[in-house]
């Protein structure tokens, strides 16, 4: 037994390190999983547009009224290098979900923001502006650009960090896009 | 051949004198987030900030608490601390209100709760079991070196083994 003991210690740190080696240690798991999505009341980027879900409203989105759909909230920012590379596949999620996009333009210029969406195209159902960073702060945003799933009772379900890539988008992102929109509102 | 060589002493120089100014410039740009001037209300609310700046962590640049880190959230994340401090704000709220945001992760000391028992304790866990294993490994070594003592004669008689041992020798 002597001989056997430590054998199997190295045999379950080798375990352990082994399934580490896969993992980035930077990335933190959301604290908001499972809980109800931060309320926000922000302008919009194109007031001028109508917000099919707040015909009425002038240029503001208030988060509430999209209660009974699925939403997706996509973090970006025009100074940032990554949401260049994520955009068209934020793109293809839109158009093979039919999700409510949401767009979080995070401590931007709205001048430099619709010039960005000009040149990269607009997915978003609407883009919320978020100047200072504060809705980035209660959606515990840490880095740009991130992306939230938020079901139909506005409840937080998936956080993807950094740039989706296809394996995310095509194994993880759209298959529980679909399933939530499938769910009872 | 001489101005050729001055010409490049003097390249040298130039691009000595620039580098040097590079550095100086980084370092003033980098002071200036730093060197933004905060009132407090009083010395307890100073002292609070600065305390709870110390023990968060900056999550861009993960290996810095707060109050090091230049990074743009960690300034986003001072003034929201700050404001909580002017508010008059108590630690465990504002530490709640951060944990509730980004999770246990951005506190340097992480709660002792059932989820960071395993945290805590497997320094001291591994210690006891290090200690554990030194002390099996020396009484091994004391019950081996007490077997050849069996050998020699005790109390002046011979043992069976040193008898045989004699009767060979004298028989050669």
């Amino acid at each position: 037994m002597k001989y056997v003991l430590p054998l199997l210690i190295f045999f379950g740190m080798a375990g352990f390190l082994l399934v580490g080696l896969d993992r980035d240690p930077a990335l933190l798991p959301s604290a908001l999983l499972d809980k109800q999505a931060p309320e926000f009341t922000t302008e919009r980027l194109y007031p001028e547009h109508v917000f099919e879900l707040d015909p009425s409203n002038s240029g503001t989105i208030n988060n509430s009224v999209l209660k009974g759909s699925v939403w997706v909230l996509n973090i970006w920012a025009s100074w940032c290098v990554a949401c260049v590379t994520e955009h068209p596949l934020v793109t293809t999620l839109a158009e093979q979900t039919g999700a409510v996009m949401v767009g979080l333009n995070y401590k931007d210029q709205d001048a430099d923001a619709r010039a960005w969406l000009a040149r990269f195209g607009n997915p978003y159902t609407a883009v919320a502006v978020d100047s200072e960073g504060q809705i980035g702060i209660d959606f515990g945003v840490y880095g740009v650009p991130e992306t939230f799933i938020v079901d139909k009772q506005g409840v937080i379900r998936h956080k993807h960090v950094g740039p989706i890539d296809a394996d995310a988008m095509n194994n993880l992102l759209i298959p529980k896009i679909k399933q939530l929109m499938a769910a009872p509102a | 051949m001489k101005l050729i060589f001055l010409h490049a002493v003097a390249r040298g120089f130039f691009r000595a004198s620039m580098i040097g100014l590079l550095f100086i410039a980084a370092a003033v740009g980098a002071q200036q987030d730093s060197l933004e001037v905060l009132n407090f209300a009083s010395e307890e609310h100073k002292a609070l900030y600065y305390r709870l700046t110390q023990e968060f962590r900056c999550l861009q640049c993960q290996n810095q608490n707060l109050a090091d880190s230049a990074a743009g959230l960690a300034d986003d994340l001072k003034t929201q601390v700050y404001q909580m401090v002017q508010q008059g704000k108590a630690s465990a709220e504002i530490k709640s209100y951060m944990v509730a945001r980004y999770g246990d992760f951005i506190l340097y000391r992480p709660a002792f709760k059932p989820l960071t028992l395993l945290l805590w304790i497997s320094p001291f866990a591994l210690l006891a079991c290090g200690l554990y294993v030194v002390y099996r490994f020396s009484r091994t070594n004391k019950t081996l070196s007490k077997s050849p003592a069996t050998a020699v004669s005790v109390n002046g008689s011979d043992t069976a083994d040193l008898q045989r041992a004699r009767d060979l020798l004298e028989h050669e």
